[in-house]
């Protein structure tokens, strides 16, 4: 079974390396948190890629908030 | 009892829709085995007129009529439907293959938490934008209420999401459902099991979307059961039962069992997947476990939520 994960857990932990938006087989567009040891997916929205996108820009707000990294985003 | 006001239209589309191909009837009969009075033999004229213009039934002699369902011919084109891309929640995402006017059925016995699992359902999808219709047929305050439990100020603005009363238990769907995920929360179909099956039906015609349906379930010798003939789950593409581990007294962690399946290379009957319900937003999530004694563990209290979460170097959360 798969799990959806808190990202700033995640983070925290060193767990993440890098956020990124993939479209998935079985998931269709997808947040994937890629951790040192595995991948994880964090948010999946199926054909569309906005909601994903939103996700992705809260994410990036509250890990600044945090100052826990240094986050840019790259399109 | 109080008795419910079905709709004659209603009542005589059934009994056509109930009906083989080649079975004769006059109005009489139609309206003896109904149960209908007299004075709405000329709204039962009138549809039989509407249903032989469409032919669903051929005129015969001396006011004999015969059903004739005629069966539709297809093209390769027509033949080949294109799987729906929406996904499923609790991290079932494209898991499961379905089809336009696909049904998801949940089973689930009286106070499991059906409704839970409908407002997770539509909270799910309005996120992703999807555009869904919400039947419901319990308290309306009750599901407004767990909707802005689990959401945030401002979710619900520019939501696609309609509401709609079912209200009476062999209601249509409105036509303009059929483009949307429809949720319909519940199928009350007490003493009427045997409609299930044409009630799908009914529902998938022309359904371009996905269709999830709540249902009471009865405890059976395969855990719970639909009502009704096993049969009535044909129209079915994916069934669940909603149950929870006897150890789990406080049903915090539902189990998603399935009872069918048809396209899935992931899954097969009889799998469960494990579910953690979260009682102060109502929210319910994937749990990262693989096995019924794993879950028992994490009830009784033998491992813990960060165990499984927790420390990096451990197996993690797999993708």
């Amino acid at each position: 079974m798969w799990t959806e994960v808190s990202v700033l857990e995640a983070v925290n932990l060193n767990m993440i390396e890098s956020l990124k938006v993939e479209k998935l087989e079985d998931y269709g567009w997808a947040l994937v948190a890629h951790g040192v040891k595995k991948s994880y997916v964090i948010y999946y929205a199926g054909d569309k890629i906005e909601p994903v996108i939103e996700r992705l820009e809260e994410l990036v707000r509250e890990l600044n908030k945090e100052n826990r990294v240094i986050v840019t985003t790259q399109t | 009892m109080p008795k419910l006001k079905v709709p004659v239209s209603l009542m005589v589309l059934d009994y056509l829709d109930s009906r083989p191909s080649g079975f004769t009837f006059s109005i009489k009969e139609l309206m003896d085995t109904l149960g209908l009075p007299a004075s709405v033999r000329a709204s039962v004229h009138r549809i039989i007129n509407d249903a032989l213009d469409e032919h669903l039934v051929e005129k015969l002699s001396f006011g004999w009529y015969q059903i004739t369902k005629e069966p539709k011919v297809l093209s390769l084109d027509e033949m080949q439907g294109k799987k729906l891309k929406i996904p499923l929640p609790f991290n079932l995402g494209f898991k499961f293959d379905l089809y336009p006017g696909a049904i998801v059925l949940f089973i689930a016995l009286p106070g499991k938490g059906k409704s839970y699992f409908a407002v997770n359902l539509c909270k799910f999808w309005a996120e992703r934008g999807f555009a869904l219709d919400y039947y419901f047929c319990e308290a309306k305050e009750s599901i407004v209420d767990r909707l802005l439990r689990m959401t945030s100020e401002g979710f619900w603005v520019n939501k696609d999401v309609r509401f709609i009363e079912i209200e009476n238990p062999s209601m249509r769907m409105r036509d303009d459902s059929r483009n949307r995920i429809v949720i319909w929360d519940w199928l009350d179909l007490t003493a009427q099991y045997h409609k299930v099956p044409l009630i799908m039906r009914r529902m998938q015609k022309d359904h371009k979307s996905l269709i999830v349906i709540f249902m009471q379930g009865r405890p059976g010798e395969e855990g719970i059961m639909p009502f009704g003939k096993l049969g009535g789950l044909h129209p079915v593409s994916v069934a669940f039962a909603i149950t929870h581990d006897e150890k789990d007294k406080r049903k915090e962690y539902p189990i998603l069992k399935v009872k069918k399946v048809r396209d899935s290379s992931w899954f097969c009957e009889g799998d469960e997947i494990y579910l953690k319900f979260d009682s102060s937003t109502g929210e319910i999530k994937p749990l990262d476990i693989r096995s019924r004694d794993e879950l028992k563990k994490l009830i009784t209290g033998e491992i813990t939520e960060e165990d499984l979460y927790g420390a990096p170097d451990q197996d993690g959360i797999p993708f």
